[in-house]
């Protein structure tokens, strides 16, 4: 064994791996391991499945469950962060008041005279320029109003003449949590209409107000 | 039909690493058998093993140590720096043996030593990483290979009838 090689010698690396390949398994022995193999296999039935095979499953099912508790959170926030629609509610709700007439607690036919009546309101009563020009309502038909509510916040109910009978006006101090989303004249979106209990009912924001308009046919 | 986990080559290359250590058909042929045993049990009950083939490789040098550590047959002595062994360049690289000379003392060779050579020159491992793989002393190694290379000298003295002691 040297470091200078004679004739007969070859590097130690390939002597060693011509000593380790010369054994060979013969062609019986090889089959019996490899039937050997096949008789241990992991089964296919899933109460003897191996711990593996059963892992990866439960991987799995672990990263549906994380997948759908991902999906019920995106599902939820999307729900939180989608303001709720209670247009229906509030349509019913004046619609109720709109048929049901109170005595006016003051009569005027000015958004002044009006003003100066609605002092316990966190709000003015304000003149509406969708009213005026879409609805064609103006102070010459104002009756005069009360107080009432909606959905729990104190409004102003606002009677105007109108020619097929009377048509009431709801003030009420806008909050998209409370009232949901409702469109704002401000942004260029026009006022929603529905249609309740036989009247039709337009609602909007203005100036910060919600504006509901309720009218016989 | 399931794949099954060893072919016919790597069956080949895990025989020849257990003929390696056993030097002897039968128990080679045996100490495989009973290591892949083992080593679909464990598949079995769970046991997840990222590189099967090396993985056995293990378990089948083990199950060797265990088998023959009664016998003694697996030294478990340490020859550290006191040991006095000649540590002058050594390049297994460069180093050459006559083919003939190497099989007749690879069977005299301990069992650690053609571990180590077998996964230096068959495995492709450098000698630094197969000593840590198999968890020899690099200074136990180089003192082994040392002695490896007194005995074929004493070889090569007997066979031209020179008197053993001079130097490689």
């Amino acid at each position: 064994m040297t470091g200078k090689p004679e004739e007969t010698e070859r590097p130690l690396k390939q002597a060693v791996q011509h000593c380790v390949h010369t054994p060979t398994l013969s062609d019986q022995q090889l089959n019996e391991l490899l039937d050997l193999q096949q008789a241990m296999a992991p089964e296919s039935d899933p109460a003897t499945q191996p711990k593996s095979v059963k892992a990866k499953r439960l991987t799995s099912v672990r990263w549906l469950a994380a997948t759908a508790v991902l999906v019920a959170s995106l599902a939820t926030l999307i729900f939180w962060n989608t303001p709720a629609d209670y247009s229906r509610d509030i349509a019913l709700e004046v619609v109720e008041n709109h048929l049901k007439l109170k005595p006016l607690d003051v009569a005027t036919h000015s958004m002044q005279g009006l003003r100066g009546f609605f002092t316990q309101l966190d709000f003015s009563p304000t003149r509406s320029n969708v009213l005026d020009q879409q609805f064609s309502l103006n102070d010459s038909q104002l009756l005069g109003g009360r107080y009432c509510s909606v959905k729990g916040d104190t409004a102003a109910q606002i009677r105007y003449q109108i020619s097929t009978g009377l048509a009431t006006v709801y003030q009420v101090d806008y909050q998209a949590d409370r009232f949901g989303y409702i469109p704002d004249i401000t942004q260029g979106e026009a006022p929603k209409t529905l249609t309740a209990k036989g009247l039709n009912v337009s609602m909007w924001v203005e100036m910060g107000l919600l504006m509901v308009l309720v009218e016989t046919p | 039909m399931t794949q099954p986990v060893f072919d016919r080559e790597q069956l080949q290359g895990l025989y020849r690493y257990a003929m390696v250590l056993c030097q002897h058909e039968q128990n080679a042929s045996d100490l495989l058998q009973a290591s892949l045993e083992a080593y679909l049990r464990e598949i079995r009950s769970g046991k997840q093993v990222l590189n099967p083939e090396a993985y056995l490789r293990t378990l089948i040098r083990h199950r060797f140590i265990d088998g023959y550590r009664q016998q003694q047959r697996w030294q478990e002595d340490r020859f550290e720096e006191q040991e006095c062994y000649d540590i002058s360049p050594l390049n297994l690289e460069q180093l050459h043996i006559d083919q003939q000379q190497l099989e007749t003392i690879w069977k005299m060779l301990c069992p650690q030593d053609r571990d180590i050579l077998y996964h230096w020159a068959v495995l492709g491992y450098s000698t630094d990483e197969a000593c840590e793989l198999l968890g020899i002393p690099r200074g136990t190694f180089l003192s082994r290979i040392h002695r490896l290379r007194k005995h074929c000298r004493k070889i090569d003295q007997n066979d031209s009838g020179t008197v053993s002691g001079a130097a490689l």
